[in-house]
């Protein structure tokens, strides 16, 4: 579904990506980490074709992802970590436009979005101006935005920041019966529980270098055996001291 | 308390003043220059003139158009300041969480407010009328009457800009009157100028319209009696206190007990699913996006005074106008060539711009570059044309030409739109610039050259082919009808050309993607 091979990118003479190897399938949900600058906007933009990759490829779907395949994108979405959407534009009428760019049929339209405005508590707010909602009112208008036409593969920077807690549960328990359909998560997220919770599989990316890549377990494994939480497997991997200890061990 | 908040929100204004970009200092410095060298000589002429010469009747008359005419102009002036300081800054928040009183949270503000946006203007015209009436009856106390019912107004002034931000507020959000009020203050700004220059001549006959209220003024500001003078002395400084302790306890009261709107506003058109074209969702977009910004208005409404400035050019200018080869039609005719050449071209690569924002957002969405480009075209075409076909009929009501002038202007006009809209969005996606700051602001050096240079090339060109558009018929010039229908003709095929090729490398921009110089 998500494949990723040799992904590098270089802004002038700094790496913010090196090397990348991601292979994400189909009904998979998988989380994608790492501290802050450490390459995970960088990643999801080049596999959304926002940003062109130094070096290496992008497939979605068995396709190479390029911006103007517009058959390829009425099949993913995207939830960027900043939700600057159009600020003049009602809730309401940014639904709509996005209803309309994904030639969405009315009646599925309807439902879908009645079903995830409830969800997020949104319906009163409609109405209102975009640049008038808060943070987390903007997160849910484009996470709706992003889920209410079915994509098949969806990338999510950082979704849950902002939102309160019963939309985060929500949010959750939508992704996790999004999987089961068939449908495919890409994730990146700070709240490590998140990630504990629901993905299939992880990675943990560290100065745009991918320092581990597989289930809970596996991880585990793979930073030593006393490491039991998500947390302390990351704070392992991606602490300078313990980064050092580990390649030394490896070596 | 007060002092510290004072000291605080002192610095944080030199603070402002000490980042400056080299660009703003000198605008502001235009802008100071601009108002020192003709506001201010213009308002002292004017005032000083008036006061010495006039009848004592009419210097009643004259405060009390003067009030009238402050009380408005101030208001506005003030409001925007108030609703990006009390309803937008955060600061308040954070000032109103530490162990101070709202009261000296708000005394500051208001101090500010006062100071800095009234103190200065009042100051100004009541010492043009002090001094002018002080040397009249040579009696230097008219100084500090003038200064003293002056300070007065500004106290009225502040209090009603108040009331209209209260008002309104309760009505539209506070960000939304914000842009609507800094467009109405910007006119604000320039309307004394423009009434002292264009109005200077129906002065008298307005001030003469105005009540005789000289039971009040005689005495205190002019022709000074010691009783009355100290009466109203006392008079005019409590009240002016009290107005300004009673906005001050107003404000605090509403802000505290949460009566100030600062919530959103929910718009009257119930949340309805609709489903549209790709096309047609982009259009709505950018039209909705156009009715309510305000800033975008200010951004683009200036370009369309210019065909009154070629109007005004054209015909009061005795080496272009009246001579032997001119006429009220080839006046029209010029005017819609080079009116809508410039409109178009710079709104259409302001529209085109505007996309730079939202470019990523756009680009993740399941739409053509082509559909994009198709989709701005028409709003281009929707804002532009009826917009320019009002202009041309003002025009046509000013001028004396036949109505078959008329419709050949609006038909070049429409024609000239659709042809140079796409070589402005062509422009317009020429490396554009944003700036969260300043959002009118977003096109390059570049492209303002480029668009420049094509518009005075364009212009000329066209400039010198209207004069093939008429021709002497032994009594007057008239237009010449084949010539226009040609003229008509080759703009059908132009604009059929620029939209075939132009448009279709619009669309390609949007698909490769273009640089985007982020300012702030």
């Amino acid at each position: 579904m998500i494949t990723a091979s040799n992904l590098s990118k270089n802004f002038g003479g700094k790496t913010a990506v090196n090397n990348i190897n991601i292979s994400v399938k189909k009904g998979e949900l998988f989380a994608y980490l790492g501290p802050n600058g450490s390459g995970k906007s960088t990643t999801i933009k080049m596999l959304m074709g926002l940003i062109e990759p130094t070096e290496g490829t992008v497939e979605i779907l068995g396709e190479p992802m390029n911006l103007n395949n517009i058959e390829l994108k009425r099949k993913i979405s995207f939830v960027p970590d900043t939700p600057d959407i159009i600020g003049k534009l009602t809730g309401n009428e940014y639904l709509n436009f996005v209803a309309s760019i994904y030639k969405m049929d009315k009646t599925a339209y309807t439902e879908k979005r009645k079903e995830l405005v409830n969800m997020f508590e949104l319906q009163d707010d409609l109405g209102t101006l975009v640049e008038e909602y808060s943070h987390g009112m903007r997160q849910k208008l484009v996470v709706i935005g992003a889920l209410m036409h079915s994509p098949e593969v969806i990338f999510l920077d950082e979704p849950n920041v902002g939102l309160d807690p019963k939309s985060n549960r929500e949010l959750k328990n939508y992704l996790t019966d999004y999987v089961k359909q068939g449908n495919t998560v890409f994730l990146t997220t700070h709240t490590l529980s998140l990630a504990e919770e629901i993905a299939d599989r992880i990675c943990i990316i560290y100065k745009g270098e991918i320092k581990a890549l597989g289930t809970l377990e596996e991880l585990g494994e793979q930073t030593g055996s006393d490491r039991k939480t998500l947390e302390d497997i990351f704070l392992a991997l991606t602490s300078e001291e313990d980064v050092h200890v580990q390649e030394h061990t490896e070596s | 308390m007060f002092k510290s908040i004072l000291k605080v929100e002192a610095q944080s204004r030199l603070n402002y003043f000490k980042v400056l970009s080299t660009g703003k200092i000198i605008l502001y410095l235009f802008l100071l220059l601009f108002i020192l060298a003709l506001i201010v000589p213009a308002v002292w002429m004017v005032v000083n003139l008036f006061l010495l010469n006039a009848e004592e009747v009419m210097i009643g008359k004259a405060a009390v158009l003067l009030t009238l005419f402050i009380i408005p102009v101030l208001s506005l002036f003030l409001v925007n300041g108030i609703i990006k300081e009390m309803f937008m800054d955060k600061n308040i928040d954070s000032y109103l969480v530490l162990p101070v009183t709202p009261k000296a949270v708000f005394s500051v503000k208001l101090f500010y407010q006062f100071t800095f946006k009234v103190l200065p203007i009042v100051l100004f015209i009541s010492m043009a009328a002090g001094l002018t009436l002080a040397a009249r009856y040579e009696s230097p106390l008219l100084i500090l009457s003038n200064i003293l019912y002056f300070i007065f107004i500004g106290a009225v002034s502040t209090a009603f800009a108040y009331l209209i931000v209260f008002i309104v507020t309760k009505i539209s959000s506070a960000k939304r009157v914000g842009e609507i009020l800094t467009l109405a203050g910007g006119f604000a700004s320039v309307l004394p100028y423009f009434i002292i220059m264009a109005g200077s001549q129906y002065l008298i006959g307005i001030i003469d319209f105005m009540p005789d209220v000289s039971f009040i003024f005689s005495g205190f500001l002019y022709k000074p009696e010691i009783v009355k003078y100290i009466l109203l002395l006392i008079i005019f400084l409590a009240a002016a206190a009290a107005l300004i302790w009673l906005v001050l306890n107003y404000v605090t009261d509403a802000f505290v007990k949460g009566t100030a709107n600062t919530n959103r506003v929910q718009r009257k058109k119930p949340a309805s699913a609709e489903v549209s074209s790709s096309i047609s969702a982009l259009l709505k977009k950018d039209i909705s996006m156009t009715k309510r910004d305000f800033k975008e208005w200010s951004a683009v409404l200036p370009q369309y005074l210019f065909p009154f400035v070629f109007l005004y050019l054209l015909t009061s200018n005795p080496l272009i106008y009246g001579g032997e080869a001119s006429s009220d039609d080839q006046v029209m005719i010029s005017i819609a060539f080079a009116g809508s050449i410039m409109i178009s071209l710079f709104a259409a690569a302001m529209n085109t711009a505007r996309d730079a924002r939202t470019y990523a957002f756009l680009k993740t969405m399941p739409v053509s570059g082509l559909d994009v480009a198709k989709a701005k075209y028409l709003y281009n075409l929707i804002t532009i044309a009826p917009m320019y076909i009002f202009i041309t009929i003002i025009i046509y009501f000013i001028l004396d030409v036949p109505v078959t002038t008329l419709i050949y202007a609006v038909l070049v006009s429409v024609l000239l739109v659709m042809t140079a809209a796409p070589l402005g969005m062509l422009l317009g996606t020429m490396n554009p610039v944003v700036s969260r700051k300043n959002p009118a602001q977003r096109l390059d050096t570049a492209a303002n050259v480029i668009i420049s240079v094509t518009i005075f090339a364009l212009i000329f060109l066209m400039g010198y082919m209207t004069q093939f558009t008429i021709e002497f018929d032994g009594e007057a010039f008239v237009l010449k009808h084949d010539t226009m229908l040609m003229v008509i003709g080759i703009l059908i095929v132009l604009s059929i050309l620029s939209y075939v090729l132009l448009l279709r490398k619009v669309g390609r921009k949007y698909d490769k993607g273009y640089n985007i110089t982020y300012r702030d």
